[in-house]
């Protein structure tokens, strides 16, 4: 099952690393086009809405998966290990409610979307529902990535296993001490 | 329950979230939820949750996030920060402190095609601290030389963290990004006399002579011609009207993929088959990660906005018997703290929708403002205990601890607060450029 939603993640980050290569050509050749014929391509800026959406939602679980989100170790990396363990399964059972919560309300969103034939009107009718259908689908990836880490921090807590937070070969003694990973700025 | 109760409750909540290692996105997201659902109930939160992660991101404008992190990725593949380092080095390494300006110099010019301070002060970070500890550079100064010069990513346009203040606020794009410019070279110049003048101090003088030491071989020139032909099409696009800023992301991500191509083209076609997948991925990984965080803010910022928390905020600065600078500089200071717990973006997707209101209101330019926000934030980036910049850089070299490294730093950010207070004096420094370019 571990095995099965790793991939799964790796499998939607491929979809959303060549969404954000698809989007690239297509913003590419639609200023090119624009600016050589002053024509532009019909439907690439709703094309590349749909793309933004799939570049950022599908990649969410393989962030989860890599560590790449935001979060502080500073309280968590001072405290015995058992105790750190326990604060981060709540913590990560707070987020799978909320995330859970996201899919299905977000899910419903699309289904409408789809049911009431909702489109963006701009040089070309584009339908919505496909954006919107993407977005459960990402934070149901990274749902359940945060589930296995929620599983992992609760057997440490438990003293079934040391390896807390889904990481290969992370272990509490070796988690680096800075309070971050990954980051934009 | 009251909504300052309310309000109060939340945010102990999403600082409690924080410390127990819950992602800054979710945490906004959680204590924004709950928040929502003590002021307007269940049905209505739900419907919040619905519409909140589509509208804060499906919008054409936001595309070039992701394609100015694409086009640092590439870039970043195509080994330009170290061949501009190599350049530097070979051309300004021979004068006295002239490793530590060489490293100034390479951050600024990789920051001209990356728009991520994390990027600059690791891939600069990896090759030059080692370079300066051989030649007698004490590894605090090395460090604290690099994790400044890091921060020059988010200044020197293309800037990721200028763009999300665009998009927060409401300001041009294109405007912010082209009164970087200036800030950032200035900034680069303030660094370069800080080791100038005090470099002697921390050089040691009998491996520092190994800097003046001839070294042959070809120097990668090309890397200078790459970084101006990209800085060019996004920066000379927008400056000439001839791109929007999401047209001119798109083609410098397209002209870093060729560029990449070209420069690994030796190395055949598995190499360039996995540097363009590991390119896709980390991008794709870090834009995720990015908008993980807008749309946990815009959850949150839905929470205090029902709370009329901004409106009150606003009402509440603009009534205080301060001078409108007063006012200014208490919400610049403000960063400082931020800056030592929370990271850049997250600090200003927080802070920007109470804020920038207040500073409008009281007659400030946006863009001014933003690029004197951007220069604080980036100052938490070199401040304990959250100093991102000073964890990476001294984790790229055995033996240096964070702590040295913050030591190292320390002048670095009392230089950076000196420029914060030429660019406050001097808006000009920061409006000239895209007044002339017509976006002001």
């Amino acid at each position: 099952m571990r095995s099965l939603i790793h991939r799964s993640a790796r499998f939607l980050a491929l979809m959303s690393a060549l969404a954000g290569a698809i989007m690239m050509l297509t913003v590419s050749a639609d200023v090119l086009r624009r600016t050589w014929t002053g024509r532009p391509i019909v439907g690439a800026s709703e094309l590349t809405v749909l793309l933004l959406v799939a570049v950022i939602f599908l990649g969410l679980g393989e962030a989860e998966r890599t560590d790449t989100h935001v979060r502080m170790r500073l309280l968590t990396s001072r405290l015995p290990d058992r105790v750190a363990a326990l604060l981060r399964t709540v913590a990560l059972g707070m987020s799978l409610l909320i995330l859970l919560w996201l899919v299905y309300a977000t899910g419903v969103r699309a289904y409408r979307s789809y049911l009431s034939g909702e489109f963006l009107f701009g040089l070309a009718r584009f339908p919505v529902w496909p954006a919107r259908a993407l977005i459960p689908v990402g934070f149901l990836g990274v749902a359940l990535e945060v589930a296995l880490r929620t599983i992992d921090a609760l057997r440490c807590f438990l003293g079934l296993e040391t390896v807390t937070d889904g990481l290969r070969g992370w272990r509490i003694s070796e988690r680096p001490d800075g309070p971050e990973q990954g980051g934009t700025a | 329950m009251s909504p300052d109760v309310v309000v109060v409750m939340v945010i102990a909540l999403f600082l409690v979230f924080l410390a127990l290692e819950m992602p800054v996105s979710w945490a906004l997201a959680t204590s924004g939820g709950i928040g929502l659902i003590s002021l307007q109930g269940i049905s209505v939160t739900q419907s919040s949750l619905a519409a909140i992660p589509y509208s804060t991101t499906a919008v054409f404008s936001l595309t070039v996030v992701p394609m100015f992190i694409l086009m640092g990725s590439f870039a970043l593949h195509g080994h330009i920060a170290e061949q501009l380092f190599n350049v530097a080095e070979r051309t300004i390494g021979r004068i006295s402190g002239g490793l530590g300006i060489a490293t100034v110099v390479a951050c600024a010019g990789f920051a001209a095609v990356t728009g991520s301070s994390l990027a600059t002060a690791a891939t600069v970070g990896r090759i030059a601290v080692g370079e300066m500890r051989q030649h007698g550079y004490q590894a605090h100064f090395a460090v604290g030389i690099v994790a400044a010069a890091g921060t020059l990513g988010a200044m020197i346009p293309p800037s990721v963290l200028l763009v999300i203040y665009g998009i927060i606020t409401g300001e041009q794009i294109g405007a912010l990004l082209i009164a970087g410019i200036i800030p950032g070279i200035i900034s680069a110049g303030f660094y370069i006399v800080y080791i100038v003048v005090r470099g002697r101090h921390f050089i040691e003088p009998s491996k520092a002579t190994e800097e003046k030491r001839p070294v042959g071989g070809p120097l990668p020139y090309r890397a200078l011609f790459r970084a101006a032909l990209l800085f060019a099409i996004v920066i000379g696009g927008i400056y000439s009207g001839v791109f929007t800023a999401t047209e001119s992301g798109a083609l410098g991500a397209l002209t870093a993929f060729v560029l990449m191509v070209v420069e690994l083209r030796r190395d055949g076609f598995a190499v360039i088959r996995r540097r363009l997948g590991d390119a896709l991925r980390e991008a794709a990984s870090i834009t995720s990660m990015s908008f993980a965080i807008l749309v946990g803010a815009g959850i949150f910022t839905a929470f205090l906005v029902s709370a009329r928390v901004p409106t009150r905020f606003t009402a509440w600065a603009l009534g205080l018997d301060a001078e409108p600078w007063v006012v200014l500089v208490m919400i610049l200071l403000i960063m400082i703290p931020f800056g030592m717990a929370l990271d850049p973006l997250s600090i200003l997707v927080i802070t920007m929708p109470l804020a920038y209101p207040v500073v409008t209101s009281l007659g400030f330019d946006g863009v001014w403002f933003g690029i004197l926000v951007i220069k604080m934030i980036e100052l938490g980036l070199i401040t304990p205990p959250v100093g991102v910049n000073v964890y990476i850089v001294a984790g790229t070299v055995p033996g240096v601890t964070a702590e040295q490294g913050f030591r190292g730093v320390l002048p670095f950010g009392l230089v950076d607060l000196a420029t914060v207070a030429v660019f406050f004096t001097f808006p000009a420094l920061v409006l000239w450029l895209p007044g002339r370019a017509g976006l002001l």
